[in-house]
């Protein structure tokens, strides 16, 4: 009687389950959907939910349109060298961290003060001493400001109080420096968080605007969500091939979650970090 | 030989700490600095500046703008953060019980997540489309829209009293609820099985659970994803950007979006210094309290 009702309970759920998720993933269908259809049947009434013959002209068009390459690398070195530098520099001061000195709690804590201190409130600021420095218009104004981040050095930092500190005496036997040790110990050993922290800031960089759209106004610089909001203010009525625009930015981040979606999932699940 | 390698160790640490230190130091504090400088000015970047003491701030409290763009952002808040937790908690729920296939379903909430707002704020802008938006015809198809005011109700995306303010509720909370579902799962998890066996046992029901067990233990998760919620309301500015730019009428000009276009459309770098100032001061108040309110603990452990 009770295994009964368990089942049928299961049974709703899943429904239930299964409904809400393709409903909540309604618009990444539409995205993908509208940008096979052809300009006569986007506005068709009723509208048909899958397009009548799947064809790549949209995609043609909309990438003929814009030199997306140029952006789609533009954003990929952004998007790699800002993951890079973060991960070497936060594990690095995330393991000095770990040091008792002279001041180390009062750096500590300015680090993470600085997590109080919300981007948005500072653009402004940013954007002055970025143009004082002759970086508007340069990889730098992209790249520089958004290297360093606490909260990133605390996840080392956390990490690096784990590690038992034989290893770092035995090193230090073998007459091992600190640099080295980072270099051929440390480094290797904190790939899981390096990986998060990789990936987070990997997406970020991907998905940046506001700060993109202030400091670059040089066409050839544009990272792609900026290509993507002029292509929209350029041809904002065609809607296919603007989805299918979408579709090109949207897939090679999606490919990188779907491959690494258990790290990448646990990795927020854990940290509770901004997505 | 020890003595060397302590002065090995203090060069270390100080280079290791010196390049994020700085760069935290100029980009953070420094920054913040500059910004409340700047806001003492008058400067459109062009002509230099000139120091006008607290006048951007006295402007911005006589200024219809300024105000119109703090209600938006407090509307946007007040159904927001609620309407985000209620539903994260809701998909956090099913899939704590949907034991089978979790990881999938769990990808599925994540998507929207990781795609970009822009992309997000196009396609809801293509769906939101008054004439041929498929929202629309779903509307008009199941009869909530109909009569003689169809075509009134038809343009409520362009409507500057809720309707406008409405499309962007729905991508922000749309792009929020998979990441405070998987957050909320996270927090159910930690929670003893035990507990619930011992309810069983006492023949506690289904909601007397979920309200004497679940709901207090799951309050410092539940707490955490509010303060994240509300910061992040604060802060909605590329949505209304893409979907509205501030319009209708500024019925959606929030308050980032204002600091945005004040700075870098109408060059007045001193009054959007002023607005920045106000809003860093609006998420220091509510990042205070998380903090206070988390050291004290919210949970009855």
């Amino acid at each position: 009687m009770k295994k009964k009702k368990i089942t049928l309970w299961v049974l709703i759920l899943y429904l239930l389950l299964f409904m809400i998720t393709l409903l909540y993933n309604f618009p990444i269908f539409w995205m993908i959907s509208t940008g096979f259809k052809s300009s006569t049947e986007i506005y068709r009434y009723p509208p048909s939910l899958l397009p009548d013959n799947f064809s790549f002209d949209n995609f043609k068009q909309a990438w003929i349109a814009t030199p997306w390459w140029r952006y789609l690398i533009n954003t990929i070195i952004v998007a790699t060298i800002v993951p890079i530098l973060r991960i070497i520099l936060s594990a690095f001061a995330g393991y000095a961290l770990t040091f008792k000195f002279k001041g180390s709690k009062i750096i500590f804590f300015a680090m993470l003060g600085t997590m109080m201190i919300p981007e948005e409130t500072t653009l402004i600021a940013k954007y002055i001493i970025i143009k004082n420095l002759g970086w508007i218009n340069t990889y730098y104004a992209l790249i520089v400001p958004m290297i360093a981040s606490a909260f990133s050095i605390f996840l080392f930092r956390q990490f690096y109080l784990t590690l038992p500190q034989e290893l770092q005496d035995a090193a230090a036997i073998d007459g091992c420096t600190n640099f080295r040790y980072m270099i051929s110990i440390g480094i290797p050993l904190s790939k899981s968080v390096s990986i998060t922290i990789g990936l987070l800031a990997f997406i970020d960089e991907w998905n940046s605007t506001l700060w993109p759209l202030i400091v670059i106004n040089n066409d050839k610089l544009r990272l792609v969500q900026i290509a993507l909001k002029a292509f929209s203010d350029d041809r904002g009525t065609t809607w296919n091939q603007l989805m299918a625009a979408c579709c090109f930015v949207t897939i090679p981040v999606l490919i990188l979650f779907i491959i690494l979606q258990k790290q990448f999932i646990e990795s927020v699940a854990s940290t509770g970090i901004k997505a | 030989m020890n003595r060397r390698r302590l002065k090995e160790q203090k060069r270390f640490i100080f280079a290791a700490i010196a390049p994020s230190g700085i760069l935290l130091l100029v980009f953070s504090y420094f920054s913040l600095g500059y910004c409340i400088y700047v806001s003492l000015l008058k400067w459109n970047m062009l002509s230099s500046a000139k120091y006008i003491g607290m006048k951007n701030y006295a402007q911005l409290f006589v200024n219809p703008s300024f105000w119109n763009s703090l209600r938006v952002t407090l509307v946007y808040s007040l159904v927001s953060v609620p309407s985000c937790i209620i539903l994260g908690l809701f998909v956090g729920l099913i899939l704590k019980y949907a034991k089978v296939w979790r990881s999938f379903f769990r990808v599925m909430f994540f998507i929207p997540v990781i795609i970009s707002m822009v992309v997000a704020s196009l396609i809801w802008k293509w769906i939101f489309n008054p004439t041929q938006g498929i929202l629309n015809y779903v509307l008009v198809h199941i009869g909530i829209f109909g009569g003689q005011e169809l075509n009134h109700w038809l343009k409520w995306y362009n409507d500057p009293n809720g309707g406008a303010l409405a499309a962007l509720l729905v991508v922000g909370i749309w792009k929020r609820i998979g990441y405070n579902g998987v957050i909320f799962l996270a927090g159910l998890l930690n929670i003893e099985q035990q507990y619930y066996e011992a309810a069983e046992i006492e023949g506690a029901s289904s909601f007397k659970q979920f309200w004497h067990i679940t709901f207090p233990l799951l309050s410092p998760t539940t707490f955490f994803v509010l303060t994240m919620e509300i910061i992040s309301a604060l802060k909605v500015s590329v949505s209304p950007l893409v979907l509205t730019n501030g319009g209708p009428v500024e019925s959606t000009n929030s308050l980032v979006l204002y600091i945005y276009k004040e700075a870098f459309e109408n060059f007045r770098m001193g009054y959007a210094s002023a607005l920045a100032v106000i809003v860093f001061i609006f998420i220091l108040i509510i990042t205070v309290l998380q903090m206070q309110t988390t050291e004290k603990k919210v949970f009855y452990k």
